[in-house]
């Protein structure tokens, strides 16, 4: 249980966001830094936004080194985290599996097979033969559409319980000081002289230097009260999941080429993800079209699924940038901070994205890691094209 | 699956469209390089009603300009985007 506070009138740093982003921050702040006059501001209940409604997937073959290199510090630091917090996060390291259906995609498997084994990230590419050692339900031929040429193979890949990271970093920067107010939306960011001088809520005025925006979902609102406009469209990301079965699946399993992703959990159930909605939204609404795609993507590959029935489906609100990569650090207003434009891939990242930011807040520098994902990277054109390392269609 | 309504053809499924981008348009002759480079990336990517593009590719090929609300997805407003001065 988290205690309740009153609101004081002043912080040194206002979190914007409880989800995992946000509390992740807020965690390493304190502990890395000893910062702890932190307050974070949920407006409705941690854990609510994407941080419950992505498929819990952990991986770190991308598609550039900053990609790679950032994602791997962020699963080494998953790794522990269960023992770091006293929460078990159910880590399960079952390996990540990414199919090769034609031969574009098989020469991007192998472009990031080759990235990941320079920085030191266990993968590689695999043929057919070992696809079907790995997955023996796959049907090789793809339905005779799409066959399976090889596949790129990640063994450190996984899942982690998401709900869990939630409350463990909550409970923990709790602990250490921080305040987490839920039910608190900030509805202002207050400046004055460019500079960022406090947050509105409907419980009253706080000042506070430091105001970072960890509202995925509603990245580029919370961004506009503060005058910041952002490259971000935001689009739905819809996922489903299954009644459980006997097990049969004991990696995650993705395919370029059909824009799916799916694993089977220890109770049976199979966990899929697809393509983003094709159209800018913030609505979470399911929809039956995306049911009907997912449902022939899979039983191209599993055809033994078909009598297999979907217990229900959600969707999760992507702010999108252009070119695939998140936006961490500064902006043109003083004090207010970006972690933001996490895209489909924000769950994975939270850990090193936290840890980043708060060394950012300490040190008055951004570290290494995360100087190549700068807002002003669009404007000065140094992009970092992550867009191929997602099996998600966008 | 939302349905889009076109001055042209009537309503048809999402899916015969094409979303194009917001319908905020540059002004070619005045722009500075900045404004440029924004226009590329930016978006007002607003939480509420816009002004968007959309293409009817597998009906009458017209780029419309839609006001949608991206909150609850309802379209107020359709039109064509032919004959708007300048930029498109």
């Amino acid at each position: 249980v988290l205690l309740t506070h009153q609101l004081k009138e002043s912080y040194d740093c206002v979190i914007v966001g409880g989800g995992v982003h946000g509390l992740a921050l807020a965690y390493y702040l304190a502990r890395n830094h000893g910062l702890t006059r932190i307050a974070v501001f949920e407006r409705s209940y941690i854990g609510s936004g994407n941080s419950g409604r992505n498929t819990a997937i952990l991986r770190s073959n991308y598609l550039t080194a900053e990609g790679v290199r950032f994602y791997a510090r962020s699963l080494e630091l998953y790794r522990s985290l269960a023992d770091e917090l006293n929460f078990n996060a159910l880590h399960d390291p079952m390996g990540h599996l990414t199919l090769g259906q034609d031969l574009g995609s098989c020469r991007r498997l192998r472009w990031r097979a080759e990235m990941s084994k320079l920085q030191g990230v266990d993968c590689e590419f695999v043929d057919a033969a070992e696809v079907k050692k790995l997955v023996p339900a796959i049907d090789l031929d793809g339905d005779g559409l799409h066959p399976v040429l090889g596949a790129l193979w990640h063994p450190p890949g996984g899942t982690l319980r998401h709900d869990a990271v939630v409350w463990g970093y909550a409970r923990a920067a709790s602990a250490l000081g921080v305040e987490i107010h839920q039910q608190t939306e900030v509805t202002g960011i207050a400046t004055a002289g460019g500079r960022v001088s406090g947050v509105e809520t409907p419980r009253g005025h706080v000042t506070a230097g430091l105001v970072v925006n960890c509202a995925a979902g509603s990245a580029s609102r919370v961004a506009a009260l503060a005058g910041v406009s952002l490259p971000i469209v935001t689009v739905p990301l819809q996922a489903a999941v299954s009644e459980a079965v006997q097990p049969f699946l004991s990696t995650v399993l993705a395919s370029d080429a059909l824009h799916v992703y799916f694993y089977q959990t220890p109770r049976g159930e199979l966990v899929f993800g697809a393509s983003t909605d094709p159209y800018p939204s913030y609505s979470s609404r399911g929809s039956l079209e995306f049911l009907e795609t997912l449902a022939t993507s899979v039983l191209q590959l599993i055809p033994r699924l078909a009598d297999v029935k979907i217990l229900r489906q959600w969707a999760g609100i992507c702010d999108m940038t252009p070119d695939g990569a998140p936006i961490i650090g500064r902006t043109d207003v003083e004090g207010f901070l970006l972690d933001v434009g996490w895209g489909t891939y924000g769950f994975k990242a939270a850990p090193v994205a936290g840890e980043s930011l708060a060394a950012l807040i300490a040190n008055g520098r951004p570290p290494d890691i995360v100087q190549p994902f700068s807002l002003d990277r669009f404007a000065a054109g140094r992009m970092v094209n992550e867009r191929a390392a997602s099996s998600v269609g966008h | 699956l939302i349905s889009v309504p076109c001055p042209l053809c009537g309503s048809s499924p999402s899916t015969d469209f094409v979303y194009v981008d917001e319908a905020e348009a540059l002004d070619g002759e005045s722009s500075t390089i900045d404004e440029w480079r924004r226009s590329l990336h930016f978006r007002a990517n607003p939480f509420g009603p816009t002004h968007e593009l959309w293409q009817h590719a597998s009906g009458c090929r017209q780029v419309l300009v839609l006001t949608r609300d991206r909150v609850t997805n309802a379209i107020v407003a359709s039109r064509l985007l032919r004959g708007r001065g300048g930029g498109w």
